[in-house]
């Protein structure tokens, strides 16, 4: 098998257990490698330089510094690359903070272990995993700070996304959704991504207009 | 000779025959005396003054221009006219009440010289006099009657009409406001003056008005006056005279009985009016000092002003008595109408004040209630604000103590229990499986301090992503058809943790006793309650007797309990169905 049709996984974690493990699944998967790996924030950002690999898993808490830094960075350095924010729990803090910095999703640190190759796999693919929790925080992301909230979650998404969301958050899979919308499951989890991407871009247009509000982008 | 009869149109040129005296104008023909008129004994008076009018020949040729004027005469009687013994002019209207204060002027149709004759016929014993009298070409002489009439006639009714206009407005004030005399006051005084200023617009014709009434109402309205401004004093002062007050309010009533002309005589009416006057001021006149004292007391400027103008009245009425008694010459005016309308203005002066003084207390005090009431408002903010920081810290240490307990009765002891386990070398898949669930009650926990906003469906679809991976590994499918809710208010952190402990217990159960292939998760609104649904397709299981529940059942029925839920189990063919009533509003406690 040749090397481009390797997915390849760069993993950023301080954790040598969950490395380790991690690493041992992806060694098993016929058509994954690890690609490259860094256990700092530093280490991380180096990392980028090289050479793109197609998932980046990213800890967030480094003993250096926020591992979102690197995720930031990833959009620039690595575009194609998408990424994962491995998490406890799966908090929506944590995740939502990582979407709005470009994230395409999560993974469960102590998930089985087969869903988190599932969940690169899906990444890789163009699709996002997502969560009720996450996804009733994304609803509200839309939603909030704006003057007539409904009127902008309308413009800020369209009737698709919005109802991808409402399902996920009452608790219903892709693939269950993909029925009820009469579509296939990797429209769903795409429809995902590009909420979870609206989101991002949503976050940097916030972050100007409030810099440019208090006068940080003059001259 | 009776005076009803009018007076002759002619009579002899020169006069009737007798003893004629030179006199000097003003001339007071005849004198009052004795207080009641004797009708029937002395007879009635009648004066004649002859003019000799010589005019310069230049005047010939403009015979209607010469005018005869008298500014004033006084008789109660009548007064005629008569040129070479012709009648020219006589006065109208009543006896008494007659046109006695305006001015006389009448056209001469003969003008060379001629001889005019007056007459003036008057009631015994009442007195008569004129002023001087002017013979001259109209454009000379006219400007003297145009201003006499306005000083007599005119000006003390523009006077009058303002003043009770005055009065109009001062009465809807005391209207609309109790406690309001001192306005009322000046109302009555307004319609008194302008009773009272009637008699010098005359004359009265007695046809429109009776005389005796018009007497009556014209004396009674001058003693009035006097007494309602007294009272106006009294009141402004805000000084007592209780037994003063009652003898002159009574003593008044006493005397407008007293000469109503059901008892008197239109004529006896107006020889009573002296002595009514002279009771009210003289009963008046000991408390002025004692008023003033009063102001000066209080500061008050204007009602010093006010006693002033009331203390002028009395050298003023005495004046104007005198000039109706004939002791004054005729030729003065009557002075009350000047002096009373400044003593009303006065009056209307301080009350001015007085309602200015009460709209700025008014927006003071306005001012004064907007800072109090903010500073209540501000006081009650903090007030809230600590009450809420105190309830918030409550809040949160209740939450905290919650949590303690939780995780000590929880987490604690399957972490203990694993420690022991690992002391006694237990299996490593039980350790595993004794931290899995550790693991699971951390989520559990975790999921239960997600704000869900009420929303049940929320805290369901997160416990069907925690239980997901658990039933997936078992080869469990979850049928999961639930469908929108309404909110729930009482869903808080520690009630939902009791919601998804109970149904977490009961899936485990399912996972782990009953062989079954499928799990359905399903929601249900009936008006009061909310129904979660759990069925499986495994062995049956109805626990029956409460003696044989286990730890994890006693749990269930214990949190349900908290949450004011039923719990029910109904048997499937095959498997279980498990119903979870929660209601929409929590029972008050």
């Amino acid at each position: 098998m040749k090397n481009t049709e390797h997915i390849r996984v760069a993993m950023l974690e301080d954790d040598p257990t969950f490395r380790n493990t991690i690493a041992a699944c992806i060694a098993l998967e016929t058509d994954m490698r690890l690609h490259a790996f860094a256990t700092t924030r530093h280490e991380g950002m180096a990392m980028l330089k090289g050479p793109s690999a197609n998932v980046l898993l990213a800890d967030i808490g480094l003993p250096d510094g926020s591992g979102l830094d690197v995720v930031r960075a990833s959009a620039h350095y690595w575009p194609e690359c998408a990424v994962l924010v491995s998490t406890t729990f799966g908090d929506e803090t944590t995740v939502i903070d990582a979407i709005a910095s470009g994230a395409a999703g999560y993974i469960i640190k102590d998930g089985d272990y087969t869903q988190q190759i599932q969940n690169i796999r899906c990444a890789c693919q163009g699709g996002s995993p997502i969560s009720p929790m996450i996804a009733r925080n994304v609803l509200s992301r839309f939603r909030q700070y704006l003057p007539s909230p409904e009127e902008t979650l309308r413009t800020a998404l369209s009737e698709r996304e919005r109802q991808v969301l409402q399902k996920v958050s009452q608790g219903f899979t892709a693939p269950e959704i993909a029925v009820q919308l009469s579509v296939s499951a990797h429209t769903v989890r795409t429809h995902v991504r590009r909420i979870y991407h609206k989101l991002a871009v949503k976050t940097r247009i916030e972050a100007v207009t409030t810099a440019q509000r208090l006068g940080w982008l003059d001259n | 000779m009776d005076l009803t009869i009018p007076a002759p149109d002619n009579v002899a040129p020169d006069g009737p025959a007798g003893n004629w005296q030179q006199v000097t104008l003003p001339h007071t023909s005849a004198l009052r005396n004795g207080t009641l008129p004797d009708q029937n004994n002395a007879p009635v008076i009648t004066s004649w003054y002859k003019f000799v009018v010589t005019p310069p020949d230049a005047l010939n040729r403009h015979t209607s221009d010469l005018v005869f004027y008298l500014p004033r005469w006084k008789t109660e009687g009548r007064l005629a006219l008569y040129q070479n013994g012709h009648l020219l002019w006589y006065s109208h209207g009543d006896l008494i009440w007659n046109s006695f204060n305006r001015p006389v002027m009448v056209e001469l149709p003969f003008s060379g010289p001629s001889t005019l004759l007056l007459r003036m016929d008057t009631l015994p014993q009442r007195g008569a006099g004129i002023t001087q009298a002017w013979v001259g070409q109209y454009n000379a002489v006219s400007w003297r009657y145009r201003t006499r009439l306005a000083l007599q006639c005119t000006i003390p009714g523009i006077l009058a009409v303002i003043l009770l206009s005055m009065g109009i407005i001062l009465f809807f004030v005391a209207f609309a406001r109790p406690n309001s005399s001192l306005y009322l006051l000046f109302v009555f005084a307004a319609l008194l003056y302008t009773v009272r200023i009637l008699h010098f617009m005359g004359p009265l014709e007695p046809s429109i008005f009776p005389a005796a009434w018009f007497g009556w109402a014209t004396i009674n309205s001058m003693c009035w006056l006097i007494v309602v401004g007294w009272l106006f004093c009294c009141g402004l002062a805000e000084v007592e005279f209780p037994w003063l007050r009652h003898l002159l309010v009574w003593g008044m009533v006493i005397c407008s009985v007293a000469t109503s002309p059901v008892f008197q005589s239109s004529i006896n009416i107006a020889a009573l009016a002296l002595s009514a006057y002279i009771f009210c001021f003289v009963l008046s006149i000991p408390t002025m000092p004692l008023l003033l004292l009063a102001m000066w007391k209080r500061r008050s400027r204007s009602g010093i002003l006010l006693l002033f103008w009331n203390m002028l009245m009395f050298p003023v009425a005495v004046h104007d008595m005198l000039l109706a008694d004939y002791k004054v010459s005729i030729d003065h005016l009557y002075l009350l109408p000047y002096v009373v309308p400044d003593l009303f203005l006065s009056c209307l002066y301080i009350l001015c004040r007085r309602y200015i003084d009460a709209l700025s207390i008014a927006e003071h005090a306005n001012i004064q209630l907007e800072t109090r009431l903010h500073a209540q408002e501000v006081a009650l903010r903090n007030s809230y604000d600590k009450l809420r920081r105190v309830e918030q810290v409550e809040v949160l240490s209740a939450e905290r103590q919650r949590l303690m307990r939780d995780m000590h009765d929880g987490l604690g002891s399957i972490l203990t229990g694993a420690i022991h386990m690992t002391n006694n070398a237990a299996p490593h898949t039980l350790i595993a499986q004794t931290l899995n669930d550790c693991l699971s009650d951390l989520k559990l926990t975790v999921d239960s301090l997600e704000p869900v906003d009420a929303d049940l469906l929320a805290l369901l679809a997160n416990l069907r992503f925690r239980l997901e991976p658990r039933l997936h590994a078992q080869g469990m499918i979850l049928h999961w058809s639930v469908t929108p809710v309404p909110p729930m208010q009482w869903l808080t952190p520690s009630a939902a943790l009791h919601i998804l402990r109970i149904l977490q217990e009961i899936v485990t159960n399912i996972i782990k006793h009953a062989q079954a292939q499928n799990i359905s998760i399903s929601t249900l609104v009936e008006p009061d309650d909310i129904i979660v649904r759990i069925e499986d397709d495994g062995l049956d299981f109805i626990p029956t007797q409460p003696t044989s529940l286990g730890r994890g059942l006693h749990n269930i029925h214990w949190r349900a309990k908290m949450l004011a839920a039923t719990i029910a189990w109904h048997p499937r063919s095959p498997g279980t169905s498990f119903t979870l009533r929660l209601p929409i509003e929590q029972p008050s406690p």
